[in-house]
Order: C-alpha cells, then structure tokens, then sequence
C-alpha cells in the first residue's frame, strides 16, 4: 500500500524505481518539488500539515504505478506492431467509411430473416444489417450495438438505400477494429 | 494535450497541471500520476526538452517543446479538427 507521507511516498518511489542512482534521485527530486507545491498549496486552503500530504500524495496515485509509467521504454518490435495496426486501421476504416457514405448501391441496410435472432431475448428479433463489398455486421436499431458479424446474410430485404449516418459510423469503426486486430494477429512475434 | 499546454511557453510538471485546468476552464484535471510518466515519454521521444532553472527560487525541471513535438501538435491539431468536424456532421451540433 502507498504510503500517505510524502517522505514514505517518495521513498517507495525511489525504490520501486528502475535506472541509475543518478536517474532515480532526480526523478525523485522532480516529484519532491511538486509535492512541495501541492502541500503548501492544500495548507493554503486550511488543510493540516498531514492533510494536506495525503491529498498531494493522493494525486499521484500508487508509488508502484507512477515507477512502472516512468520506467517504461516503448519496444521496437511492439511499435512496429502497432504501427501497422493503426495503419490498416486508417486505410480500412477510411475504405469502409467511403464505402458506407457513398455507394448506396453497394451498402444498403437489411432487416435479417435469420431465425437465430428469433425469439431470443438477449438479441434483437429484427437486426439491421449493414452490408460491405466484403464485410458485414448485424446492428441493433435501436442501440446500434453490434450483434454478429462475419459471413453475408442475404436473406433479408432491403428497407433502406442508405445508411443513417450513425450507423455507418459504428459499422466503419466495427469494420476498421476487427481488420487492425486481424493484423496485429498476423505480426510474427 | 501536454504538447498543446507547452505551445504557449515552457513549464514545470506543477505549472502544467494548472496551466492544463485554466486553458479548459476546469474541464481537464490532469493527475500528476498521469502526467509525469507522459512527460518523461515524451522527451523519450524528443518531442520534449527539460532543463534544470529557477523558478520562485527554486530550482525546478522545466519542460518545452521541441521542433518535433512542434510538429506533432501541428498533426495532432488538424487530427484533431478533422475528427471534430466529423462528430459535429454525424451528431448535429452547430458549434
């Protein structure tokens, strides 16, 4: 548990802490002056000297998490991963987000006559359906949460031409995350 | 948001946080649990320069920006307008 003093709090801080002696003292110089602020700041307002500690102390949350958060090096191969997770992510959602906006004959919302969905009370009896040249989720009307998504159901019929803009959102994000996710999956570790 | 703080001129951790509340108009209450380990990621990254100097007569860490984080709040401000825009045209806002 994280001290509520400063002194104790800094001491955590100061062995929870990775790097040099150099580094960790002047971290936790850095740290220290901000305390010193945040205290004198909280006796300005009345609060007592060991009040106004844990109110500051309280601020910087756990000494473990705030050493963890500075300590962290960004790894190479990871951000190569993610670049590219956020690349596709770009591309699709950008790709998805033209496809929905504007090819209304190519996306049109469906209502589903999957039985699945029939007399089940945990699923909409009636899902829209937003369809892409390749790509396909079930929408809740109403919520517009995503309720399945995968391979094309084409029985169903057409009850708009185009997408409520709303929609188009959640199916453009639905769309972007599940390819940025496929992605990431396919990086070689 | 930190890189956006520092554009107006250096500051230290404590400055920045209060800099942070008085440019939202008390809407963003940065924890400094948050905001130290940002900082020091983005100097990392060279979007941020620190140097030690007197403040109040105290000798404090002082944060700016450098040409690469100038850059970035540049990308990240018309990120930023581009996403904006957007919502305003899907939710129907005016302003």
């Amino acid at each position: 548990m994280t001290p509520r003093d400063v002194a104790g709090f800094l001491a955590e801080l100061e062995r929870r802490l990775g790097g040099s002696p150099e580094r960790r003292a002047q971290v936790v110089a850095e740290i220290a002056e901000h305390l010193d602020d945040l205290v004198s700041e909280a006796r300005a307002q009345g609060f007592d000297q060991a009040a106004a500690e844990a109110r500051g102390v309280e601020r910087f949350g756990s000494a473990r998490r705030l050493a963890r958060g500075l300590d962290r090096r960004p790894r190479a191969p990871w951000a190569a991963r993610i670049a590219v997770a956020l690349g596709a992510l770009g591309l699709c959602g950008g790709f998805a987000h033209v496809q929905l906006r504007a090819a209304a004959p190519v996306v049109g919302v469906y209502v589903s006559n999957d039985q699945r969905y029939a007399g089940n009370p945990n699923s909409n009896p009636n899902p829209v359906t937003v369809l892409g040249q390749s790509h396909l989720v079930a929408l809740d009307p109403v919520s517009l949460r995503v309720l399945r998504r995968g391979a094309v159901v084409l029985t169903g019929r057409i009850v708009y031409e185009s997408l409520p803009p709303e929609a188009a959102l959640v199916a453009a994000a639905d769309f972007a995350l599940n390819t940025a996710l496929l992605v990431r999956t396919l990086q070689p570790d | 948001m930190v890189l956006g703080a520092l554009q107006s001129g250096p500051a230290h951790g404590y400055g920045l946080v209060l800099r942070m509340r008085e440019l939202s108009e008390g809407a963003f209450d940065l924890k400094e649990g948050t905001l130290y380990p940002a900082l020091h990621r983005l100097e990392r990254a060279g979007r941020l320069a620190s140097t030690r100097s007197r403040h109040s007569g105290r000798e404090r860490r002082v944060y700016s920006l450098t040409p690469l984080g100038e850059q970035a709040l540049q990308e990240e401000r018309v990120a930023w307008t581009l996403f904006s825009r957007g919502m305003r045209g899907v939710l129907g806002g005016s302003g």
